[in-house]
């Protein structure tokens, strides 16, 4: 049980949160390095016996351009664009069971713990456009893009303690999750009512060549561009070259001479 | 085997990048296109935001174009006289093309406008190619192109600074391919793609160039056209994957050599039935994809 003694240990470390229990990100930050792939992130949160935890990560709100799609005679074609914003970019909710099955719907809504109460959120410009077809389409393309999700049986409790309960989340983070700042909250309740609310930050972070890469791309952009384009002219010239070369090798070999003719 | 893309911030396999760049560099030196319409829309769909997408397929191209080029240039297929007026053509074409879309945008039209042209330009050219290969093909026609004298072809030697272009074999007035590669650089403008579907149909049929030669000679100007945009790119809109860019070229350079040896196993009627179905299957799948209900009434702005 070495991870719950490590939580123990951050627990008497750790200023104390709200009812003197608290939540172990790990790893804190993400590192984007060349190679990769996604990562797996342990939540950890020792909560009092009989409360029930939702664990929400959601990134900062952010406000996107759409195209919206319109009939014009028989074809599709875009028919103007929209703003959306007021909601994170990024909205992954966890709970150990179905949030109606504990929560009343106001407390649904008031922690945005399904697509309804998120929804009620998006704000769209202009407001013009049919806003409840925009706002019910959006939400149907953040969940299909893996951005917004809602999972009912994340949550795995452990034994419960002389400290309170463990609650653990193993989460696999979305490969395609753009770098930035993340929050992760506890929302604790006990009889339908909130008893807490515990925050713990997340950062998604390019390290190393790839962060190299970025930095040169935004502070050095000529410098970037000339060798994007060198690069690519070197590489095209140089595996012509590789070929030729080869071609004229396999010419001059007695066996390939056949093969060469033949083709 | 995966790798992280720094700047589209996205990881991705390698292998898939790898094919993705081969199959494209291979349509590049067989047809001398660019296949920019083609692995785009592949890049979008494996989770590379379009803007990034766009722009490093312009620097994957530039890399995929000079292996042809070289390829072409060995075989005897580049003319290098002819490709630098079509360059410059397209060049200003291009530019014009850019304001046309600029007011059809202020008039909230441009979307439908953008779409009818690709049908009707996409429809036209890959029709009369396709049945022009099919009816040479049946008559066992192997005469170039370039040999047959037409009304068209008298009035266009009429036309002032006459010009001898020895590598297609033709003569042509310096003003001929300038407008004709004008035009088509308005056209890939509004189009939004490099016009390679457009630029070697039209050296074939209105320059009367042959098939080979029209293909490395449209190569010639892609490399030029497509390394001017990815620079553009890259310092307007930071949005160049060298990475991605890169992989996508280590494909491509290797399918455009096949490509490019594949010209001269085939003969130049069966390259263009093939372009010419290529094309119309591109067509044909636009067709769909404004008829069809789309999946989602919302799509993420390119914003460039």
């Amino acid at each position: 049980m070495k991870p719950l003694k490590a939580l123990v240990l951050l627990c008497l470390i750790s200023p104390p949160a709200a009812a003197g229990l608290g939540i172990k990100v790990t790893p804190q930050v993400v590192e984007m390095g060349a190679f990769y792939n996604g990562a797996k992130i342990r939540i950890e949160y020792l909560s009092e016996a009989g409360a029930k935890p939702v664990v929400v990560i959601r990134g900062s709100e952010v406000s996107e351009l759409f195209n919206v799609k319109g009939r014009a005679g028989p074809i599709w074609v875009n028919t103007g664009k929209v703003s959306i914003s007021g909601v994170p970019s990024l909205y992954l909710s966890m709970s150990p069971q179905a949030v109606s099955d504990f929560l009343q719907p106001e407390a649904i809504e008031k922690y945005m713990l399904d697509l309804t109460a998120l929804k009620k959120q998006i704000r769209i410009e202009p407001r013009e456009m049919d806003r409840d077809i925009l706002r019910a389409e959006y939400l149907k393309l953040k969940s299909s893009e893996n951005s917004y999700r809602f999972i009912n049986d994340a949550v795995k409790t452990g034994e419960p303690g002389r400290d309170g309960v463990p609650y653990a989340i193993d989460l696999d983070w979305p490969r395609n999750a753009p770098p930035g700042d993340y929050e992760v909250v506890v929302y604790e309740f006990r009889n339908g009512s909130i008893a807490g609310e515990f925050h713990a930050p997340l950062k998604v972070d390019r390290v190393g060549f790839p962060a190299f890469m970025v930095s040169l791309a935004k502070n050095r952009a000529e410098l970037y561009g000339g060798l994007s384009v060198i690069l690519a002219v070197l590489a095209g010239f140089g595996m012509d070259s590789l070929v030729a070369a080869l071609r004229r090798k396999g010419k001059s070999a007695p066996d390939a001479a056949g093969a060469v003719s033949g083709h | 085997m995966p790798v992280f893309l720094p700047v589209a911030g996205v990881s991705v396999s390698v292998f898939l990048l790898l094919g993705a760049g081969g199959v494209v560099g291979f349509m590049s030196g067989l047809f001398g296109v660019g296949g920019g319409f083609l692995l785009t829309p592949i890049l979008i769909m494996i989770g590379i935001p379009a803007t990034v997408a766009t722009a490093s397929d312009s620097c994957q191209i530039v890399a995929a174009s000079a292996s042809g080029v070289g390829a072409h240039f060995r075989l005897g297929n580049v003319d290098v006289k002819l490709g630098g007026i079509l360059l410059l053509g397209g060049l200003v074409g291009g530019a014009i093309g850019v304001q046309v879309i600029k007011v059809l945008r202020s008039l909230g039209s441009a979307d439908f406008f953008i779409t009818v042209t690709y049908i009707i330009v996409l429809g036209s050219v890959g029709s009369y190619m396709f049945v022009e290969s099919l009816q040479d093909l049946r008559r066992g026609q192997i005469v170039p192109a370039s040999s047959t004298p037409t009304r068209r072809g008298a009035f266009l030697s009429k036309l002032p600074f006459q010009m001898r272009f020895p590598r297609s074999g033709v003569s042509h007035s310096v003003f001929v391919p300038f407008v004709l590669c004008a035009v088509v650089g308005i056209l890939a403008a509004i189009m939004g793609v490099g016009g390679g579907f457009i630029m070697v149909p039209m050296m074939v049929y209105l320059l009367r160039m042959p098939m080979r030669v029209a293909v490395g000679t449209d190569l010639f100007q892609i490399l030029f056209t497509c390394a001017g945009i990815t620079f553009m790119q890259a310092t307007a809109n930071h949005t160049v994957d060298l990475v991605l860019a890169l992989l996508l070229a280590a494909g491509s350079t290797i399918g455009a050599q096949i490509g490019a040896r594949l010209t001269r196993v085939l003969r130049g009627n069966q390259l263009k039935i093939i372009l010419a179905s290529i094309v119309l299957i591109v067509m044909l799948q636009l067709v769909v994809g404004i008829v069809r209900v789309p999946p989602f009434l919302l799509a993420h702005a390119k914003g460039h």
